[in-house]
């Protein structure tokens, strides 16, 4: 897969390049030169940029083998500098712009050096990586011996590259001055569980002044992928951005929480809540939905009831002790259409719950975890006819 | 002239610093990948999204990149929906799998019939979709999430309590799939709903037989088996009814029973029901 033909626009909130008049083409010139401190040769997005935050959107190409067919993932590269004297930091996005990896890079004319790295886990953790070697782009063809990293997290990941650097070139995209950056090598990859997978590979990497990273492409026997960047986002966007991205699907707020806040805890934290259906064995009333049906037969009080038809669906969590609590709530009619069950309905399906005597907590790889889980009365004209799922 | 010159030159130093100034301010965009077109990228992204935890903000992130791309993918809006359906949010149903049914039928609407007779219980509308899937296409018996739409139809009548529809399609999806792969092979839960639909038309000896046929390959099924017993017992065939009713436990103890993903299958059994066949068997 190779990225070609490569065609740029400008946001079109921004405005573009006044033209100038033939007469002032020595003005630019010298403009344009005076504005080389802008653009040291060292490929970054402009000091302005880095100053209040750059976010870089990718797709993500991924081939898992050369047998399988490429997908698409999304991630974001943020580039930071407090000042010019200061190393960058460069924070990997997922495509919920959550971090997952922070780099602090050593920028200079000659090459790019990673000072530290440390990962972010989705509990909120981070773990900080030993590194040996560190030269990440070589910028020069002024010598071409191989460069060597290795990269040590605690949990026993190392990922070790060991690289020759070819001669770079440099490349004009549009009008963004940059260099395009050959390289091959060994990359060698050992897991927590002591797999070691070593496999040789090549790699491209185009570098523009203003930019940053435009394009990446890794080949190997184990897997390819190529980073192609799809646009440049403002640190004020990229905040908004964050700032509407979606909950989970399912997430329950403990704050608007049927049975009141502070009244139930989970064992985890919010993160590692899980869904009912993950487990073995899943989240459930203990002894099945027998269960639940024996107290709806014994409890049920139809005139709460009468005339009612839809899908009352009660959401909650079932935490690790077997608890259930954090109630929400959704209510929709027979044809799947918005609707609202009077108060008293509601809460007694949410008490035919509490009276399930034990719940089952969803197990997963061994250990009873938080899950969500749902109940819904199906009603029809008043008559429960079916307990879902 | 000189003070012109002086003046433009000037001038012309400004707009190129100005120039120079707005080049530091602008963001890269691009209008669209290099690698696909948007309707290829969008599928691409589906596949990406598998990256992440179903239902993740960054499951769903990616997803509503491939919409944008392709806002008239139904396998997109399908894939949107997915964890919406298995985390019970109904209201959601018509928005992702009732659109991806509108933008692709002949792909989805077996599906959405699928999930109406599983997920929602809602027979009538099951059998509609089913329908219009013959309709589309004609001289196939459609398999959607690997069941035939003439098995689930029937499953659905009999759920209406309409027997004899169901034993119609329920004898035509066994027929056809002892023509195409042979009776011995055919899911025995298809066997379970035939025999119990005889039951229901007031047929026990049928049933058994079905029944009976089903088990002979030497299946452990213990729905089978504890459904045996239980029509057994409506015989007054107390002494065979017990020992089926000792297959069965001794089935469900080794984890032969039919269950289904993410709901409750139609007859699926319980220790409970055992416990109480048990107690009735022993009066």
């Amino acid at each position: 897969m190779q990225l070609s033909g490569v065609r740029i626009e400008v946001a079109p909130h921004l405005p573009p390049m006044k033209p100038l008049a033939s007469f002032g083409l020595l003005g630019l010139l010298l403009g344009l030169t005076a504005c080389q401190s802008e653009h040291p040769l060292n490929y970054l997005p402009t000091n302005a940029q880095l100053r209040a935050g750059i976010y870089n959107k990718y797709y993500l190409h991924y081939q898992p083998d050369e047998r399988d067919d490429w997908d698409t993932d999304i991630s974001y590269l943020g580039y930071q500098r407090r000042n010019e004297a200061s190393p960058v930091t460069l924070t990997t996005y997922n495509p919920s712009l959550a971090p997952t990896r922070e780099q602090l890079i050593e920028v200079d004319r000659d090459s790019w050096h990673l000072l530290t790295e440390k990962q972010y886990f989705r509990t909120g953790d981070t773990s900080r990586a030993a590194i040996e070697g560190g030269t990440i782009h070589r910028l020069t063809a002024d010598s071409c011996a191989p460069t060597s990293i290795r990269i040590e997290y605690p949990n026993g990941y190392v990922v070790t590259d060991n690289k020759a650097h070819l001669p770079p070139r440099d490349t004009l995209i549009d009008h963004y001055s940059g260099i395009v950056l050959p390289s091959y090598g060994t990359r060698k990859v050992e897991l927590a569980d002591s797999t070691i997978r070593e496999f040789d590979f090549q790699m491209e990497e185009v570098l523009l002044a203003g930019i940053g990273l435009y394009s990446r492409q890794f080949s190997s026997e184990e897997y390819n992928f190529t980073w192609e960047l799809m646009e440049q986002i403002p640190a004020t966007a990229f905040r908004r951005m964050l700032a509407e991205a979606p909950k989970r699907i399912g997430y329950i707020n403990p704050q608007e929480a049927l049975e009141g806040p502070g009244m139930f805890s989970t064992c985890g934290s919010e993160n590692e809540i899980y869904d009912y259906y993950n487990g073995d064995p899943d989240g459930q009333p203990l002894g099945g939905k027998p269960v639940l049906w024996q107290i709806v037969e014994d409890q049920w009080e139809p005139d709460l009831f009468t005339g009612l038809n839809g899908y009352l669906s009660l959401h909650f969590v079932i935490n690790c002790r077997g608890e259930i609590g954090r109630f929400d709530l959704e209510q929709t009619n027979l044809d799947f259409q918005p609707t609202t069950f009077p108060t008293e309905a509601v809460r007694h399906c949410m008490q035919l719950l509490e009276q399930v005597p034990a719940w089952q907590p969803m197990v997963y790889q061994g250990e009873a975890t938080d899950s969500y889980a749902y109940v819904t009365f199906k009603l029809n004209n008043g008559a429960l006819i079916d307990i879902i799922p | 002239m000189r003070l012109s010159i002086l003046s433009l030159s000037l001038a012309a130093l400004f707009l190129g610093l100005q120039a120079c100034k707005q080049q530091g301010d602008l963001y890269f965009r691009r209008s669209q990948s290099e690698v696909a077109p948007a309707a290829e990228l969008a599928e691409m992204l589906v596949q990406g999204s598998f990256r992440h935890y179903q239902g993740s903000p960054s499951h769903q992130m990616v997803l509503q990149e491939a919409l944008k791309l392709d806002p008239a993918s139904a396998l997109v809006h399908r894939e949107l929906g997915v964890a919406y359906l298995k985390r019970g949010y109904a209201n959601e149903f018509p928005r992702y799998y009732g659109q991806a049914a509108e933008l692709d039928p002949v792909t989805w609407i077996g599906w959405r019939g699928y999930l109406y007779l599983y997920f929602y219980r809602d027979y009538r509308r099951a059998i509609g979709d089913f329908n219009a899937l013959d309709t589309l296409t004609p001289d196939v018996v459609d398999q959607p999430q690997s069941q035939s739409v003439d098995y689930m139809r029937g499953v659905a009548f009999h759920q209406l309590g309409d027997y004899d529809h169901a034993h119609y399609f329920l004898q035509k999806h066994l027929d056809y799939e002892a023509e195409h792969g042979g009776r011995r092979y055919t899911s025995s839960v298809a066997y379970l709903i035939y025999a119990m639909n005889w039951r229901s038309l007031g047929n026990n000896n049928k049933a058994l037989e079905a029944l009976d046929l089903a088990l002979s390959w030497g299946s452990r099924m213990a729905d089978l088996h504890y459904y045996r017993a239980m029509i057994l017992r409506e015989e007054g065939r107390l002494v065979e009814a017990r020992a089926a009713l000792q297959k069965a436990c001794q089935g469900y103890a080794d984890d032969w029973y039919h269950e289904r993903a993410y709901v409750e299958e139609f007859y699926q059994v319980y220790p409970e029901d055992f416990a109480a066949l048990a107690e009735e068997l022993n009066r």
